[in-house]
């Protein structure tokens, strides 16, 4: 039994040593591949490389409505694009903290706002994106919120089980130079798609009666911390809310309420509100390819309306 | 628990720790509390219905013994019918009443009887026959009616062996329970050896190719032709990883504490017939027929010569089918193997003959693959949500072959390359220890022949594989729903 018992001892450092080597590789190599879509944003904010005046920050409405393009022509200020894919605000400043970290100060923010804004944080959705990148201060920041258990970050190798393929596609990407593309410029992308009613038709199917969108204290309290923040550090905040089709915004009960809020926060910190959830492209199909998310076309004519109300205020 | 999760892993080093540690007279304590407590992590009131058929099954061991010829009868009927009740309920009841409602309509009345709302308890229909065959053995007098409940219990609720098997019987296991096991270094490295197959098995190519084939049969109406073979094929190769990989994990963590549990398979997609099929496949279940349903069936019919093996073979293959589970497709299963065995009983002159006429490197692949075809398409029907989608699959899968539709198909794999690279070589390597083990013997004698590094390497790698490159969603194992 003795020999057995060192034998296991000395197996079990040797796989624990190796575990955390192939950890190492397997991370190094995710967060330069594709294999969430959100990869190559992170990538460029832990590594340094943006230098942004104007940082635009929101959910996929974010990164989908907002072109970091058209502000850089106009305001001739480097732009981008920190929106995150099905995220609330708690994720929204999570990857500012970070980008605050890592990269130099902006002096604009750009703050795409909507009804889902002060839910709770949603760490499930997309949860590939973090698997590089867990470590005890996201731990601590999610710990009530978080799809992760201890084992994943505490247990060697353990966080690849949740997903297919996740290992091998960051053994499969070590060696590459720089991030794989995502298709997006700084952070954006537009899609040429084509309305689809799915989104609405199973939201009113599910909903008959329309939909309360919950609100939660804590990502109000972690709102106001944020533009206190902002005020300290001397950048500007800017809050919009851009365009959500009119079939959408009908079936949300406390919509109004929500928007008030946005407009109260506003006046009583002296920040711009623009809002757009009711301008004539949110009743017309054709600039959309879903209910929340504008197409390329729609996106085209929105920026152009962004930036002239922009122009007040970017110097 | 399930066995592919890193609770079990801790409960396996903390019970096989503790189990070295105590005094033997405490051991059985430890298994049988253990073992309560894994059964438990699965539904926990179903532990009482295990009580149950326990107690009876104790007490009914005892009084057949002490009873003469026509009261031992008696109380092993009452045993028996004590368990098969208890299948009956839970596993049947609703089956047998959906098929009364349909008599009722086809007839124009309704149906009175109400329907059960209940889960099937993990594991029933292989402790429950592990349960009967102890009362069989006390009563043909092959066994002891044992005397120490708990230990008897044990032998019920052995954890390795509690969910999915292999069907024990009393003469194999329950002396174990009495022997002093001693810490031996082989034995504990080669059970652990064995888990590691299981493991490989499960995780990197059943649940990889579960991946394909629950997207096939989730919605057969989508694929036709080849898609449908890759479909069949994946499932083929899914569930005798996903059993053998069970039994591989069960046998081994037994065989680290010290226990001999039987071989379930070996090697079945060598088998050149139906018959060889089964005695290579779930063996613990087929050899459980073979000793309580079809050998006295033969017996009883003895004078009706190859017609009572038929009968025999029919009566078990239908029996074995429902054994599986409580629906027509299980049935049509069942029916299918009984169908081939008779086949092959009233044919065996004629096959022995081909055999001699037709060269045995041509003969002997040709059956192998033969049987491997006709065993994938029985588990169209086992596999399929039901008979209808099965209809269909056998219907369509000959239809209009394209290269096409293995595009298709692929291209709803889950994982993508990385899963169907991983599947191919994980295949490769398993038909390279089959191979070794079919013609030259132990794969882990040869393993343990080599140099520590070799050796190291070989578990290190194993062990990565099996994290890195597993599946880990929805991974139950096939087989605990029966």
């Amino acid at each position: 039994m003795k020999k057995f018992v060192l034998k296991l001892i000395l197996f079990t450092i040797t796989i624990i040593i190796l575990a955390y080597a192939l950890q190492w590789f397997i991370d190094t190599g995710l967060k330069k591949s594709n294999y969430s879509p959100e990869y190559k944003e992170w990538y460029e904010i832990y590594k340094s490389n943006i230098k942004a005046d104007i940082i635009i920050q929101g959910s996929s409405r974010s990164w989908v409505h907002f072109s970091p393009k058209a502000l850089e022509d106009e305001f001739h200020l480097p732009a981008y694009n920190l929106g995150i894919n099905g995220q609330q605000f708690p994720l929204q400043k999570w990857r500012f903290d970070m980008y605050m970290r890592y990269n130099k100060k902006p002096r604009y923010i750009i703050q795409s706002v909507d009804v889902n804004f002060f839910n709770n944080p949603n760490i499930s959705y997309d949860f590939n994106q973090f698997i590089p990148y867990l470590n005890n201060e996201f731990e601590n920041r999610f710990k009530n919120h978080s799809f992760f258990t201890e084992l994943d970050f505490n247990l060697p190798l353990y966080k690849y089980t949740h997903t297919d393929g996740a290992a091998a596609s960051g053994l499969l990407n070590f060696f590459n130079k720089s991030p794989r593309s995502n298709g997006k410029y700084k952070g954006f992308k537009a899609y040429a798609k084509n309305w689809n009613a799915n989104l609405v038709d199973s939201f009113k199917l599910k909903n008959p009666k329309g939909f309360r969108v919950s609100f939660d204290n804590t990502t109000y309290a972690l709102f106001n911390q944020f533009i206190q923040q902002c005020k300290k550090q001397n950048i500007e905040l800017i809050l919009v809310y851009s365009p959500v089709h009119a079939s959408l915004q009908n079936q949300i009960i406390n919509r109004d309420s929500i928007k008030n809020i946005f407009l109260e926060l506003s006046k009583n910190n002296n920040i711009k509100y623009l809002d757009y959830s009711e301008i004539p492209l949110c009743s017309d199909t054709a600039y959309f390819y879903n209910a929340n998310h504008m197409n390329a076309k729609g996106v085209e004519i929105f920026n152009k309306i962004l930036v002239s109300d922009l122009k007040k205020i970017i110097k | 628990m399930l066995f592919n999760s890193v609770q079990f892993l801790f409960f396996f080093v903390t019970v096989t720790g503790l189990y070295f540690v105590l005094p033997h007279k405490f051991r059985w304590m430890l298994l049988l509390a253990s073992s309560c407590y894994f059964y438990m992590a699965f539904v926990p009131i179903y532990i009482l219905i295990l009580g149950f058929t326990i107690v009876i099954d104790y007490f009914a061991g005892i009084m057949i013994e002490n009873s003469t010829e026509k009261k031992r009868r008696l109380y092993l009927i009452l045993s028996l019918i004590a368990n098969i009740g208890v299948l009956a309920i839970f596993k049947y009841y609703n089956f047998i009443n959906e098929n009364l409602s349909f008599l009722c309509k086809a007839l124009g009345g309704e149906n009175p009887i109400p329907f059960l709302k209940i889960l099937l308890p993990i594991g029933l229909s292989f402790h429950t026959f592990q349960a009967m065959s102890y009362t069989i053995e006390v009563y043909r007098g092959n066994q002891k009616a044992e005397r120490h409940f708990g230990i008897y219990a044990l032998y019920v609720m052995f954890y390795p062996q509690l969910v999915a098997g292999p069907i024990e019987r009393p003469q194999n296991l329950l002396h174990q329970f009495y022997e002093q096991h001693y810490f031996d270094y082989k034995r504990v490295t080669d059970g652990l050896k064995l888990m590691l197959w299981g493991f490989f098995k499960k995780v990197v190519i059943a649940d990889n190719l579960a991946l394909l084939s629950n997207v096939v049969y989730g919605d057969v109406y989508h694929y036709k032709g080849l898609s449908l073979v890759v479909g069949m094929l994946a499932f083929t190769v899914q569930i005798f990883c996903d059993f053998s990989g069970y039994s591989d994990i069960a046998i081994g963590s037994a065989q680290v504490m010290g226990f001999d549990l039987m071989t379930n398979f070996k090697r079945p997609f060598y088998s050149k017939n139906i018959t060889e099929f089964w005695r290579r496949w779930h063996i613990s279940l087929s050899t459980w027929f073979n000793d309580y349903l079809y050998t006295p069936i033969v017996v009883n019919r003895r004078y009706w010569n190859k017609w009572g093996v038929v009968l025999a073979l029919l009566i078990t293959f239908l029996i074995s089918g429902l054994w599986h589970g409580a629906a027509w497709k299980f049935i049509i299963y069942g029916l299918l193997h009984g169908l081939a065995m008779i086949f092959e009983v009233l044919t065996k002159k004629t096959r022995k003959n081909w055999s001699k006429k037709i060269p045995s490197y041509l003969y002997n692949p040709l059956s192998i693959f033969i049987t491997i075809a006709y065993v994938s398409f029985s588990w169209i029907f086992f596999r399929a949500n039901n008979v209808h989608d099965a209809l269909y699959v056998v219907k369509n899968i000959f239809k209009g072959l394209h290269l096409s539709q293995l595009s298709n198909v692929f291209a709803v794999w889950e994982g993508g390359n990385y899963t169907k690279l991983t599947v191919l070589t994980s295949l490769l390597i398993m038909k390279l220890v089959h191979h070794y083990q079919e013609n030259y013997g132990s794969m882990r004698a040869k393993i343990s022949m080599q140099i520590l590094p070799v050796r190291w390497i070989i578990y290190i790698a194993a062990i990565f594989a099996i994290i890195l490159l597993g599946a880990f969603q929805n991974t139950q194992f096939i087989y605990f729903q029966f």
